[in-house]
């Protein structure tokens, strides 16, 4: 492959090809070094880069300032997720007398099951899940202990408490980490409806420490959900990417997490999510499937909307070349964000707020 | 090859191409595009004795350096600069490219460098042993250290001090020194051959003209240095001389305010701090004559 | 509040300044802090769990007594448990 192809290849994705097979970085020259590294840090995945090729005992290869650009993507890694476990830390100790259960979703929740690709995993927030009953108990017992609210605008919170459904994040003056309190896996106006029970009656318990996770199914579609019904898709192959390592992590626990995935699935209406989830882990990822084409085939959408999102998911999602951005794939990234929107929250609250978006960035640019 | 075997011509067609000039600066190297001739003439005066990488190399921050395509260009033209694809800096006055530039430059090295321990600080090396003077407002850090780079120490950087954590060594990066407003004329009359770029009046700080660094330092910039001295400075107009050994606890805790990136080092930051304060003599100085302040540093430079 | 049991968090780093004061490392939460000797043999006696009464005693037998020796101690537990170094 020489320089000049490589920059001339839009469509090729060189961090693709590298994460599906990563001992083709044994024939990399620096050209190749560059563009991945490139790729890479657009689509925040650098950290994850650099784990891939300490898992697969590559460091000897890397060029001295590649590899001195891994050592610092895994040190930034390191001090958010030590951020992270410290928030968890605080927060247990806030909420010791708070007798209802606390679930931590997404990357505190990877941390403290110390999955192995959670060490290149870059966090900014804490998330966590309590049921709907007990939000005003747990954010006054927060506030009570100095973390304050983050939304102060009065939009804002009327946004979050009335048409959300959610209280607005709070975060702790002296650390600064952003703590994202839900009652449910997606915001509730959303047209998917995961019952929160369901959730709660299969979380698991962490060592010895008084938090929850998710059960291993619900964390896959929780994932799988954030990213195919509540995110407009755009270079989110980092949530793919998590997708993929979750899968091949709790498969290699228990070969049939396939086959209960999908019955989870089921229970908690979100077999499209999933669909979406298989199919494009697979295809970008190379995931391996254990459960059979047919049964991925009855949970697919019909024709328009496979065909739309065959189309448009590629373009939005996957990182594009450095020297070529491309129309087609800015078109595709609006268009997904309109759908994201929209799954998130019907039309009749959904206008009002798109167009208060609008007004704010407008007022923004002429400050 | 170094940027001094290029004209300035080939320079701005090197640098105005889609590929740019790669140049290396110690501990890292930057690719650079521009078509900003007044730039670019600036640039090769400072950082003339910098190799230049060849174009297949790894490089480790990408720079544009150009006019942003608007109306200003028909009054009051403006130059921008892209680092790794972001424009974190408000356009500046297209005469100032070259301060625009640095400050771009930094920006890059402080939020990628993190595989080293980066302290904002001047370094300089004597005998084998380096000096480092931590930035204070108010130190005269940067006039200090270019008085001293021209009275026998080897200059290793005004901003910058890496340290690599591997085994405690200093990287030297002997960029240009940033000298402000009265600073400018102190170093002209104390070094008359130094050599100044064009000054750069109304910035944020003031008026800026850049010090070029010692051809010998640039160098022998991939030679490492080993900490043993860190004074902290401070010029006050009439003073006596006076150098304070410092308690370890309160020169331990004054380094750690001192880093860029102290928190993001975790234990690496606290291992590496413990090292330098066990291994070097730390000082508070406080001095209003440049040729005292130099006479007394060499001392305690001898005398370690 | 003195039934509680207390225990210092392991492997915290220190580094002995010889002048009185230590600086210590917190590795859970990443900050620097610095102590003087008794703040030290209270986090020291703490690496096996105690409650405060047993502090007490223990700091009563290291140094003479003073006024508000225990108010001390129990404001100094409060601080250490504030920044993460016992739980």
């Amino acid at each position: 492959m020489t320089f000049k192809n490589l920059y001339d290849e839009p469509s090729k994705s060189l961090l693709l090809d590298f994460l599906n097979k990563p001992s083709s970085a044994a024939d990399f020259n620096n050209q190749h070094w560059t563009l991945l590294i490139r790729t890479a840090k657009a689509c925040k995945l650098l950290a994850h880069v650099a784990w891939v090729i300490d898992q697969h005992n590559l460091n000897s290869i890397l060029p001295e300032k590649v590899k001195n650009q891994f050592i610092a993507a895994l040190k930034i890694a390191e001090f958010r997720q030590r951020q992270t476990l410290w928030e968890i830390n605080r927060l247990r100790r806030a909420l010791k007398s708070f007798d209802a259960t606390v679930i931590v979703l997404k990357g505190g929740a990877y941390l403290l099951l110390k999955l192995p690709f959670a060490k290149g995993r870059l966090l900014s927030d804490v998330d966590i899940m309590v049921k709907k009953a007990n939000i005003n108990n747990i954010e006054q017992m927060l506030l009570e202990q100095l973390w304050e609210s983050q939304k102060v605008d009065e939009y804002d919170q009327h946004y979050y408490r009335q048409w959300m459904h959610e209280i607005p994040p709070l975060s702790h003056p002296l650390r600064a980490v952003e703590v994202d309190i839900h009652h449910t896996i997606i915001p509730p106006t959303s047209k998917f409806k995961p019952d929160p029970n369901l959730l709660f009656t299969d979380a698991i318990k962490v060592d010895d420490i008084n938090f929850k996770v998710l059960s291993p199914c619900d964390m896959v579609l929780h994932s799988a959900v954030h990213l195919f019904s509540d995110s407009d898709l755009g270079n989110k192959l980092r949530d793919l990417v998590d997708l993929d390592q979750l899968f091949r992590h709790f498969v290699s626990q228990n070969t049939n997490f396939q086959n209960h995935l999908f019955k989870r699935a089921r229970e908690l209406g979100l077999q499209r999510p999933l669909y979406y989830t298989f199919k494009f882990t697979h295809q970008f990822l190379g995931t391996p499937l254990t459960i059979s084409k047919q049964e991925i085939s009855s949970i697919s959408p019909p024709f328009p909307v496979s065909w739309l999102m065959n189309t448009l998911v590629p373009l939005a999602l996957l990182p594009e070349n450095p020297n070529h951005h491309r129309q087609s794939v800015r078109f595709a990234r609006w268009l997904l964000y309109i759908r994201s929107h929209y799954l998130r929250m019907p039309l009749r609250l959904l206008l009002p707020h798109l167009a208060r978006k609008s007004l704010m960035r407008i007022k923004a640019d002429e400050d | 090859m170094k940027i001094a075997h290029l004209t300035l011509k080939e320079l701005i067609d090197t640098a105005s191409s889609s590929s740019g000039i790669n140049v290396d600066v110690g501990p890292f190297a930057f690719n650079l595009r521009s078509k900003e001739k007044t730039f670019l003439s600036t640039f090769r005066d400072l950082y003339i004795d910098f190799p230049v990488v060849p174009s297949d190399e790894v490089v480790d921050f990408y720079i544009e350096l150009n006019s942003p395509n608007n109306l200003r260009k028909y009054f009051g033209p403006q130059v921008n600069v892209t680092l790794d694809g972001e424009q974190p800096f408000q356009p500046f006055a297209i005469t100032h490219g070259m301060p625009l530039f640095e400050w771009g430059l930094n920006w890059c090295i402080a939020r990628q460098g993190q595989h080293l321990f980066m302290l904002h600080s001047a370094v300089l090396e004597r005998n084998g042993k380096a000096l480092i003077l931590p930035a204070v407002p108010g130190s005269g850090k940067s006039t200090l250290c270019s008085a001293i780079a021209q009275r026998g120490w080897r200059f290793l950087s005004d901003e910058f001090c890496m340290i690599r954590p591997s085994d405690g060594q200093i990287l030297p990066i002997p960029r240009p020194t940033p000298l402000k407003n009265e600073s400018i004329e102190v170093i002209k009359d104390f070094s008359p051959d130094a050599f100044i770029g064009p000054l750069f009046p109304k910035t944020r700080k003031g008026t800026i003209g850049h010090l070029r660094a010692p051809s010998d330092s640039v160098a022998s910039m991939k030679k490492t240095a080993t900490p043993a001295l860190i004074v902290f400075p401070r010029y006050e107009s009439g003073s006596t001389i006076n150098l304070k050994p410092l308690n370890k606890s309160y020169a331990f805790l004054k380094l750690t305010t001192n880093s860029f990136n102290y928190h993001f080092q975790g234990q690496t930051g606290f291992d590496l701090v413990c090292k330098m304060i066990s291994e070097c003599d730390t000082y508070d100085l406080v001095y209003s004559n440049l040729n005292e302040a130099i006479a007394c540093i060499n001392q305690i430079n001898d005398d370690l | 509040m003195s039934e509680r049991i207390w225990q210092s968090i392991p492997n915290i780093s220190f580094y002995d300044c010889s002048d009185n004061e230590i600086i210590i490392y917190n590795p859970l939460s990443g900050e620097t802090h610095q102590l003087n000797l008794l703040a030290l043999d209270v986090l020291t006696f703490l690496n096996q769990p105690a409650t405060v009464d047993a502090l007490n005693h223990y700091i009563s037998s290291l140094y003479e007594s003073w006024q508000d020796m225990d108010v001390e101690l129990q404001l100094l537990v409060e601080q250490f448990d504030e920044i993460g170094l016992i739980s």
